[in-house]
């Protein structure tokens, strides 16, 4: 075994760089990068491949042999040996570091000058500058993350706020790949059970288990749980749509401003301003909310009034919640019921706008309009905006509101409907044939993989194998 | 003389290659070591099994011999898997040893085209990259345009029993050293496999009482050619098991197990350990199965079926005492485990062409896999492809959703093997299509286009095909009436169609018989057809579709300028093997081994029209 595959695998890695020299001379570069966001306390610029410490030693003061995963201090110099900056450094080696190369970062001061002065160097000495990901990327080409991992960065790097960026730590961590791949293997477990029974009936002449089929249906319900959970993951992860509605002039405009902090709308006394949704991303309580502003919904008689109108209809229907504004100051008109009935109860919730004003709406009169409760905040003033934040962000975690969520995109979660619905089918076929149950489990097994990245005939043999006592 | 074609050995490989090469016309010579052992069976005396019964009908109905060998010399038939569904229902032989090799030399002597000598084949001609014959231990120098190889586990054999190892072929058999050396030689990447087979006792000295006689069903038959109306006389097998004493024996004596002494280097199959390894890997177990097998009608030698082991002669003779019926045992032969030398199956293509050589094919045991069946499939694709290559034609190739043929030619050509290959029912994605019932159906119109199947096999299939078409509309057509359904045990509100009945769980073509009365009288073979399409239409349906999904990929189109560089998240290794096969399409890339993950990085790069393509 061990004399095929180390053959199989130097002829590839042979014939690689036989035909590809520039591509492995990518790989043999060392890349890079300052790899700390904005300007703070301290910043970090990592170097990895194979010349990082080599590299490392022409730029730092420090004289010796590191010892792997251990922090010195050193300065760093520059070429004709004046110091740039002093820094704390440590070396890790691969394969056992995130990109699976050898890395080395450097941990400087922070500011924007003294680290583009210190990446400068770095490439001065050797380094090539590191694209956007490549760090990732090249974990993920050696071998350091599945599939599932290397979306979580991907999802990392775009996370809109810091819970969505702690979910997707955790998930990096695998805690998504590490559930799938225990329900896959529990699967596996069950189809290797049907599957031997198939392949060796002479030696497993037994009848299948019945606990097969509840441990069947246990995994399926786990299934189900993940894909729920995997709902408000998309939540964390792409936002909640939130449509702000209502009648022309009640200050939706200003209402996003206000909930942003920032003039992005323009708010003028004029109705039918607002022609464009203009849609923010703002993070209450840790959930990103994208906020979309609309033009005032009425019958427009301007043409390009009309198209926002249809524009704010529709991005409206689209939302996850609809904050319907109210002008507390003024009467309730006709356009107010209507679109109060034009959105579905569950996605409203009722905002009274300029309470700062005096009021022209009855307690009594809200009641009538709505069973939830209303908020009154003042768009000028701040008044109640903190309610309502808690508000939204509260409907966007309804159901868990837990840090535990598991990010699950639309491809996992495509394929986990898959698992679902062909366990479902498997758990019907109890009274037919095996060989046909087995047909449904073996789906299952795959969707799962697909997340993965597993095939399943290896890993169903290795279970059969160790599963059974085989052979004549 | 120079020939158009060389087969070295006659195993199950060689003899369907030759046969198949012979039968399209062109001038065979086939070389053994021994004239006495064509078409051996080394170790189990079997054939068929699930996934190697579907097989053996595959090979059938593209006009190879081994379904119609092992009807002409079985000592008993059995269905087996009868109750856990169509995909999986197979036969299994047990055969007469020595009939089966004597049935398959004269298959060989009778075709004209052939001509069988014992040799011993030293090494090829290879000149300008081309196969152009080989040369025999006697110096000789046969020309040939195509060579198949065929060697079994001859190459570099070395037989071990108990400390005791010695180069050999199996049973005795010469090994085939410098053949082994000339392939290193000519720059083939070799690995070192290693299989077992149990010790033979004499059946006078069983006490059956002590077992459990197991009847096969003398109206069973593997070839679709193979006259119904035959009857065969059966011989029974037997089942016993072993006791906590011979687990002792094995435990006591591991340090004399080559298995365990580190004396063996090659790997072994996981399907077939070595009985010391299934002591040592279940150690909870008390008992296994032992199969008493007869080897044939016209010897006493039992072959003890879960007992393969390479221990030393004396402790083989005190476990098989242990064994309930073996008190009184009279070894014939011990038990051993065999090493030997095959080419790494990665190398090969498709047509099983070995690249590099133009003309060289191989097939069997060589190739990495394990087995008469599996060996017998390879011999006759290699035999075709050698006959279409000197012909100037597309070599056939075969894939997953077709025939177990296919699976396995995937699995070792383009993913390879790290044990001795068996083909499992468990490797076919599409088990419910691959069944041995329709293995006619499925590839008859390919052997007749191969030019394997002769004017009255194939008149016999399409009649048996209008047959099944007839029938099959019939049922969906012809309409009960809901008040006669209490006389099957059924009951509905609303009339139903015969084919509607059928789909319910209980009810058979057999037992629909009460309420059909104009029921044409068929074969066993066309009603069988027929239930399974209608009963399981469903699930048929289910793996369909998933063919038609495989299909599409196979057919997704990858641009031949594509910049690999480009494609985001490809593993290292994928992009390697991409970049470097250039595959032409997904399932091409597919086959390559190129992982889900991969396949998934590079199916939405071009989902997103990555290259612009079309």
């Amino acid at each position: 075994m061990r004399v095929l595959f180390l053959g199989t695998r130097i002829c590839l890695f042979i014939a690689g760089f036989h035909f590809f020299p520039e591509k492995v001379k990518k790989m043999i570069d060392t890349i890079v990068a300052i790899s700390t966001g904005a300007p703070g306390g301290i910043g970090i610029v990592r170097l990895s491949g194979k010349d990082a410490w080599s590299i490392g030693q022409r730029l730092l003061s420090w004289q010796g042999k590191p010892q792997a995963r251990h922090m010195y201090f050193s300065k760093i110099l520059s070429q004709d040996g004046k110091p740039i900056d002093e820094c704390l450094f440590v070396l890790m080696r691969g394969p056992n570091s995130f990109t699976g190369e050898d890395i080395l970062e450097l941990h400087c001061h922070g500011g924007t000058v003294v680290l583009t002065k210190v990446l400068d160097r770095c490439l001065e000495a050797g380094a090539t500058l590191a694209s956007p990901g490549e760090f990732t990327q090249r974990a993920f080409l050696n071998g350091r993350l599945d599939l599932t991992q290397a979306e979580a960065i991907n999802d990392l790097i775009h996370a809109k706020t810091q819970r969505a960026a702690s979910v997707a730590v955790e998930q990096l961590e695998g805690s998504l790949s590490r559930k799938i791949k225990d329900l896959r293997e529990r699967l596996l477990d069950l189809l290797a059970q049907i599957e031997g029974r198939l392949d060796f009936p002479d030696e497993i002449q037994d009848e299948l288990p019945p606990e097969l089929w509840t441990e069947l249906s246990g995994i399926q319900a786990e299934i189900g749980e993940l894909i729920r959970s995997g709902h408000s993951g998309q939540i964390l992860r792409e936002g909640l749509p939130v449509s702000i509605a209502g009648k022309p002039n009640v200050g939706k405009s200003s209402l996003l401003n206000a909930l942003l902090g920032t003039e992005r709308a323009i708010v003028t006394a004029c109705p039918g301003t607002t022609r464009d949704v203009i849609q923010e991303t703002a993070n209450f309580h840790g959930i990103p909310v994208l906020l979309a502003d609309t033009a005032g919904i009425r019958q427009a008689h301007d043409p390009a009034e009309q198209l926002g109108v249809e524009l704010a209809q529709r991005t409206a229907q689209e939302a996850a919640l609809v904050l319907l504004v109210l002008d507390g100051s003024q009467p309730l008109a006709d356009e107010d019921h209507t679109l109060l009935a034009s959105f579905p109860p569950e996605k409203l919730l009722l905002v009274v706008n300029k309470c700062d004003l005096p009021t022209a709406i009855s307690a009594q009169e809200l009641g009538e309009l709505s069973p939830s409760p209303a908020y009154f905040v003042s768009a000028q003033s701040g008044q109640g905006l903190e309610e309502l934040i808690a508000a939204i962000a509260q409907r966007a975690m309804l159901g868990d509101g837990t840090n535990q969520a598991l990010l699950v995109n639309a491809r996992q979660r495509e394929a986990l409907y898959g698992a679902q619905s062909a366990l479902q089918q498997a758990y019907e076929a109890q009274e037919l044939p095996w060989d046909l149950v087995a047909i449904d489990l073996r789906t299952a097994v795959e969707k799962l993989g697909e997340i993965t990245g597993e095939n399943l005939v290896e890993g169903l043999l290795e279970r059969i194998f160790s599963n059974f006592c085989l052979g004549k | 003389m120079r020939y158009d074609v060389v087969v070295v050995g006659a195993g199950h490989a060689g003899a369907e290659a030759a046969l198949a090469t012979a039968r399209l016309g062109l001038e065979t010579l086939i070389l053994t070591l021994n004239l006495d052992n064509v078409a051996f069976m080394a170790c189990n005396p079997s054939i068929g099994g699930p996934g190697k019964a579907q097989l053996v009908r595959e090979v059938d109905a593209l006009g190879g011999e081994i379904a119609q060998n092992i009807d002409r010399s079985a000592l008993q038939i059995r269905m087996l898997n009868t109750s856990k569904g169509p995909a999986v229902r197979s036969l299994r032989a047990q055969a007469d040893k020595i009939s089966y090799q004597t049935q398959m030399r004269l298959a060989l002597e009778r075709e004209p085209k052939v001509q069988l000598r014992q040799a011993v084949v030293e090494r090829l001609l290879v000149e300008k990259g081309r196969v152009r014959g080989v040369v025999t231990n006697s110096g000789q120098e046969i020309e040939a345009r195509a060579v198949i190889l065929a060697t079994g586990t001859f190459l570099r054999g070395e037989v071990h029993i108990g400390e005791r190892h010695f180069p050999s072929g199996p049973q005795g058999q010469l090994p085939a050293v410098e053949l082994a050396d000339n392939l290193r030689d000519l720059g083939f990447e070799v690995v070192r496999f290693k299989t077992g087979t149990p010790p033979r006792v004499h059946g006078d000295f069983i006490d059956f009482s002590k077992t459990i006689r197991q009847e096969g069903d003398p109206a069973l038959f593997f070839s679709f050619w193979t006259d119904p109306s035959h009857r065969r006389e059966e011989v029974p097998c037997w089942l016993t098991h072993t006791t906590e004493r011979t687990r002792q024996l094995v435990l006591e004596n591991l340090d004399r197990a080559p298995m365990y002494s580190g004396q063996i280097q090659g790997v072994g199959p996981r399907y077939c350990p070595s009985f010391e390894t299934k002591v040592c890997q279940f150690p909870d177990r008390g008992e296994h199965h032992i199969f008493l097998e007869p080897e044939g009608r016209r010897t006493r030698e039992f072959y003890v079926g879960g007992l393969s082991t390479s221990l030393p002669e004396d402790v083989q003779h005190q476990m098989l005492i242990s064994i309930p019926g073996l008190k009184k045992v009279r070894l014939m032969r011990p038990g051993y485990a065999i090493e030997y030398d095959c080419l790494v199956p990665t190398q090969l293509d498709y047509s099983l062409a070995v690249p590099g050589v133009e003309g060289l094919f191989s097939a069997g045991q060589i190739n990495g896999s394990s087995g008469y069946e599996e060996a017998a499939a390879q011999g006759l694709l290699a035999g075709i492809n050698a006959a279409r290559h000197l012909a100037g034609e597309e070599p056939i190739t075969i894939d997953r959703s077709t025939a177990y043929l296919g699976v396995m030619l995937d699995d070792l050509v383009e993913k390879g093997t790290d044990e001795p290959y068996r083909l499992m029912t468990s490797r076919a994605e599409y088990r419910l299509l691959l069944r041995q019932d329709n293995a006619d159906l499925r590839l008859v119109e390919l052997g007749r286009k191969i030019g394997l199947i002769d004017d009255q096999r194939y008149a016999a299939f399409l009649e048996k095909k209008e047959l099944i078409e007839k029938e099959r509309t019939r049922l969906l057509s012809t309409r009960i009436k809901a008040e006669e359904l209490p006389a099957i045990g059924q009951s509905s509100t609303e009339n139903l169609s015969l084919a509607q009945l059928l789909r319910r769980p209980k009810v058979s073509y057999d037992l629909l018989g009460a309420l059909d009365p104009a029921r044409p009288p068929l074969p066993p073979e066309v009603v069988e057809q027929v239930e399974i399409l209608i009963k399981y239409e469903g699930y048929i349906k289910k793996q369909e579709d998933q063919v038609a999904k495989f299909r599409r990929q196979e057919g997704r189109r990858i641009p031949a300028q594509l910049d690999w560089d480009k494609v985001q998240g490809l593993s290292w290794e994928g992009r390697d093997k991409l970049s470097r096969l250039k595959p032409r399409t997904l399932g091409e890339a597919l086959h390559r081994g190129v992982t889900p993950a991969d396949l998934a990085v590079l199916g939405i790069y071009l989902e997103r029209g990555g290259e612009n393509i079309e």
